[in-house]
């Protein structure tokens, strides 16, 4: 809890509704989609950059560490006030600054909900190609900060290609602006080593987005395997042959079933796996690739392909897709998400070994991830009022990561690596790759001042334990998820 | 001022002698005049950790090379002792084409790179000038980009991972090998563009595309760029792959279309993907000029490559330096004002300047002819004059070619804005001795 000294100050900055300090109230922000907790000794609620400066400069005078924290969906503990300190949360800063349609360019406030732009936007015929599938709740300051993905990165890619600038507030307070709206500043790109930063190395107070504009049309497929292996096979298949569809996601057979009694999608009870297609362009041509994929599947032994044309069709395809997270909640009292990706020709044998750890601690385990980009979200149900399941869980989970960067692959694709993949970095980075990593965070000088305890291994010997990971269903609802 | 004997030997010492040349062998090496002592050909990434080790400990300046086709960007070097040049790393590491995926070392060239993959029927989307010599590690470096940035974006849209030499000769790597990987901090977009000054790019890992099943390319002759602009605006889910507008001039120069025109613009649209799709854009250019009153060429076949590599060419700067090579960036809708204020800067000054634009990245490139013998002052008012209009409407403007005369009076890079402090930190924390490219980046970093 705060000291009345350092609540007053901070009233002093965002006025008296802006602050949040009694015990009670503070519980709400001491959690993510994790299950990581961390209570802050105040939440503030800024309203401006200027602001954002001004607690920012307050936090190093008392030498307490500020935490931003946008809708609260991150999936790695991103937002969990590890050290206590100032959280700054973002969503009072929710405006859109600026549309220009003919630039194709937006200028946004951090705690603006993903969809909200998108559809504020959509009047133009113009999109924010970036969708987590928590877009509906998730802020654009959050999506930076963690680089999120979705569904239809595969095609567009993620938040990286499409933020031209950003403004921050830097560690002593200073704002300034990292890229802008023209292309190619001169100077070191500092905007990129920002986002995916986690919060470590500044505080985002205005993003400059690019919009693209919306395809003339749109067809999604969904096919039907008997074989997880003839699955994973039309995936390859299709990215080899040059056939870049616009969302391509798999859902096996344990979170089909979960599906079916859930939101009743229409999947067979016996089949293995589906996949998701989406194709998207000039109507001229969006029939003939959706051919060509309905051709590949069947060639890989697909036992029946859906097409949906129209808006509800296609929405009616994705139903199960978007409802499979809840449907998988609805298994067990907890679940755990995992995150990696691998190469994409990897993923029938990285596949296989998910199950075989499965087996081995006894876990069933769903998939339903992004395909396309070899980006796997295997979920684990588990009952965490069972002693000792937590920590079975996070072996499993330890050992599933372990498969994937064996693969070639890494420990996180688009959830981050937070708090609980700290200590996985050593797997794939030396000590002189992090060391050159925090050469950034020195140069920023925000160690220890933005968000300590996230990304960085705990130094060996320190004590720190990496805590654990669970998606848990709050009220954003179980889609908030991947 | 490091001792030449004493360099050569520790470097002798540390490759084959066949890879360490003298200065006398130098020359061909020189960097805005300035002359390295030392030539070094490592043929392995150890052998690079190995130079910039001595490099580091002798306080000697390196300068990294690769095909040598933008060496000229930048300020002149303030101190230069080592050319260390890449051209013997030049294998594929790897590469799976069902992955869509390759790994490809800093000296290949991108023609040679982009042979290996055609044979799989992919290709790595960049088109910088060049491309049969420039290197992957120099279009890095530089941050090269051509006509298909309108489709495919820049290096830092297609880049996976690094692996580079630092200055104190560690090698670390960044990113991965897999189309998502958001573990750690971004260094490998964070290289890319910082003309080696921080590290030594000497392996990278990129996203590929499948070579596009068609391509048509149209030629639509415009009397104003403005009107260009509006053409364009008209084109935005058409399966376009590169939008181009060059003037009179630069079209004359790069014509296999019969009515190259006498003033106003050309539009140069390259449409790409599925045939149907192709079909489509092509006919709907077909009606947009028709609308317009434009008149319309189409380019196919060979002379189509051939076309595209020469407006990627127009950009280049000028090996004789007798010329200013600007490149402006711009909001794309104030790509036809720019263009129209630099036509009329060009009869001020009794110039005839030649501009090619990736009109929808608001890149505009202009390249100025002046006389070899010319005092340094003409070139003066004209860089100084740009750099206030671009910064007017909120843009940038890089020097890209120039006679040296003028890098001694200007930054080619432009003014240092609010972000320089922290660049000058990160350069610090990467680059403490300064022995990276000294002195060539914004600021002279």
């Amino acid at each position: 809890m705060a000291d009345r000294k350092l609540v007053s100050e901070l009233q002093a900055i965002v006025g008296r509704d802006a602050v949040v300090h009694a015990p009670e109230d503070l519980l709400v922000y001491e959690y993510d989609a994790t299950i990581e907790r961390g209570i802050p000794e105040a939440v503030v609620l800024p309203t401006s950059a200027q602001q954002v400066s001004q607690i920012v400069k307050l936090a190093r005078r008392r030498g307490l560490p500020v935490t931003a924290r946008g809708a609260g969906t991150g999936l790695s503990g991103g937002a969990i006030p590890t050290a206590g300190g100032i959280m700054l949360v973002t969503t009072r800063m929710a405006r859109i600054l600026e549309i220009d349609a003919e630039n194709r360019l937006a200028v946004v406030e951090p705690g603006l909900v993903n969809l909200d732009l998108s559809t504020a936007v959509s009047r133009y015929g113009l999109c924010y190609a970036p969708d987590p599938s928590s877009q509906k709740a998730c802020t654009l300051g959050g999506n930076v900060a963690e680089n999120a993905g979705g569904p239809h990165c595969l095609a567009y890619g993620v938040t990286t290609n499409h933020i031209l600038g950003l403004e921050v507030v830097l560690a002593d307070g200073q704002i300034v602006w990292l890229g802008g709206k023209t292309a190619d500043r001169p100077g070191y790109d500092l905007r990129s080593p920002v986002i995916g930063c986690e919060g470590t190395l500044a505080i985002i107070t205005k993003i400059i987005v690019r919009l693209l504009p919306l395809p003339e049309a749109t067809i999604t497929l969904l096919a039907i395997f008997n074989e997880m292996e003839q699955a994973s096979q039309a995936v390859s298949t299709i990215i080899g042959k040059g056939i870049l569809p616009a969302a391509l996601e798999m859902l096996d057979r344990m979170t089909m079933r979960a599906v079916e009694e859930a939101v009743h999608a229409g999947y067979p009870p016996d089949a293995d796996a589906v996949l998701l297609i989406e194709v998207e362009g000039l109507r001229d041509s969006v029939g003939e690739q959706a051919e060509a994929v309905r051709a590949v599947c069947e060639s890989t032994g697909a036992r029946e392909v859906r097409i949906g044309l129209t808006a509800g069709d296609r929405q009616a395809l994705w139903a199960g897709r978007k409802g499979a997270l809840g449907a998988l909640g609805r298994l067990a009292p907890s679940y755990y998400i995992l995150d990696g990706t691998v190469p994409r020709t990897k993923l029938p044998q990285v596949l296989r070994g998910v199950y075989q750890v499965g087996e081995k601690y006894g876990f069933p385990i769903a998939n339903v991830f992004h395909a396309g980009d070899g980006n796997l979200h295997p979920n684990i149900p588990f009952d965490e009022s069972q002693p000792g399941q937590v920590e079975k869980v996070l072996e499993a989970g330890a050992e599933i990561m372990r498969l994937c960067v064996d693969a070639g692959g890494t420990i996180t694709g688009e959830h981050g690596v937070g708090m609980e993949k700290r200590d996985f970095m050593r797997w794939i980075f030396t000590d002189d790759d992090m060391e050159a990593m925090m050469r950034i965070q020195v140069a920023f000088a925000s160690a220890e001042r933005f968000n300590p305890g996230k990304i960085f291994p705990a130094a060996k010997g320190s004590g720190e334990v990496a805590s654990h990971q669970r998606a848990v269903t709050q009220s954003l609802g179980p889609d908030a998820c991947i | 001022m490091v001792k030449e004997g004493l360099l050569r030997n520790l470097l002798e010492s540390a490759l084959d002698s066949q890879r360490v040349f003298p200065r006398e062998e130098a020359a061909s090496y020189a960097v805005d005049g300035v002359t390295p002592q030392v030539v070094t050909l490592p043929a392995t990434v150890e052998e690079v950790a190995e130079v910039m080790r001595i490099a580091s400990r002798e306080d000697a300046a390196v300068i990294p090379w690769g095909g040598g086709t933008a060496i000229g960007l930048g300020n002149t070097p303030r101190r230069y002792d080592v050319a260390l040049c890449l051209s013997h790393l030049n294998d594929v590491v790897e590469y799976e084409p069902a992955d869509v995926t390759a790994t490809v070392q800093a000296g290949k060239t991108l023609a040679d790179f982009q042979h290996h993959l055609a044979e799989h029927g992919q290709f790595l989307a960049l088109d910088p000038p060049l491309g049969q010599e420039s290197t992957i590690g120099g279009i890095l470096a530089v941050n090269a980009s051509g006509p298909s940035r309108h489709a495919y974006g820049t290096a830092r849209d297609l880049i996976l991972g690094i692996r580079a030499v630092q200055a104190d000769g560690r090698i670390i790597k960044a990113g991965g090998r897999v189309v998502k990987n958001v573990a750690g901090y971004d260094l490998s977009r964070l290289f890319i563009g910082s003309l080696g000054s921080l590290g030594i790019i000497v392996e990278a890992s990129f996203r590929l595309a499948p070579l596009p099943r068609a391509e048509r390319t149209a030629v639509v002759l415009l009397p104003s760029a403005q009107e260009a602009w509006r053409f364009v605006a008209q084109t935005a889910n058409l399966s376009l792959r590169a939008v181009e507008l060059l003037n009179a001039l630069a079209l004359r120069q790069v014509a296999t279309v019969r009515e190259a025109a006498e003033d106003g613009y050309a539009l140069l649209l390259a449409a790409a993907g599925e045939p149907a799709a192709v079909e489509r854009s092509l006919k709907e250019i077909g009606e947009l000029s028709r609308r317009a009153a434009a008149s319309l060429a189409e380019v196919d076949g060979s002379a189509q490559s051939q076309l595209w590599q020469a407006i990627a060419d127009l950009a280049r700067p000028s090996p004789s330096g007798a010329a200013v090579v600007c490149k402006a960036a711009v909001l794309p809708s104030q790509v036809p004002a720019l263009s129209e204020r630099i036509e009329t800067m060009g009869r001020e000054l009794g110039l005839a300047p030649l501009l090619v634009s990736h009109l929808t990245a608001g890149i505009v490139y202009s390249a100025w002819p002046l006389p070899q013998d010319e005092g340094v002052q003409r070139a003066l008012d004209l860089a100084t004059t740009l750099r206030q209009v671009v910064a007017g409407l909120g843009g940038s403007l890089v020097v890209e070619a120039c006679p040296l005369a003028l890098k001694e009076k200007i930054d080619v890079w432009g003014e240092p804005a609010g972000d320089f402090p922290l660049m000058r930190r990160i350069k610090e924390q990467f680059d403490p001795q300064g022995i990276l490219n000294p002195g060539r980046f914004l600021g002279r970093l």
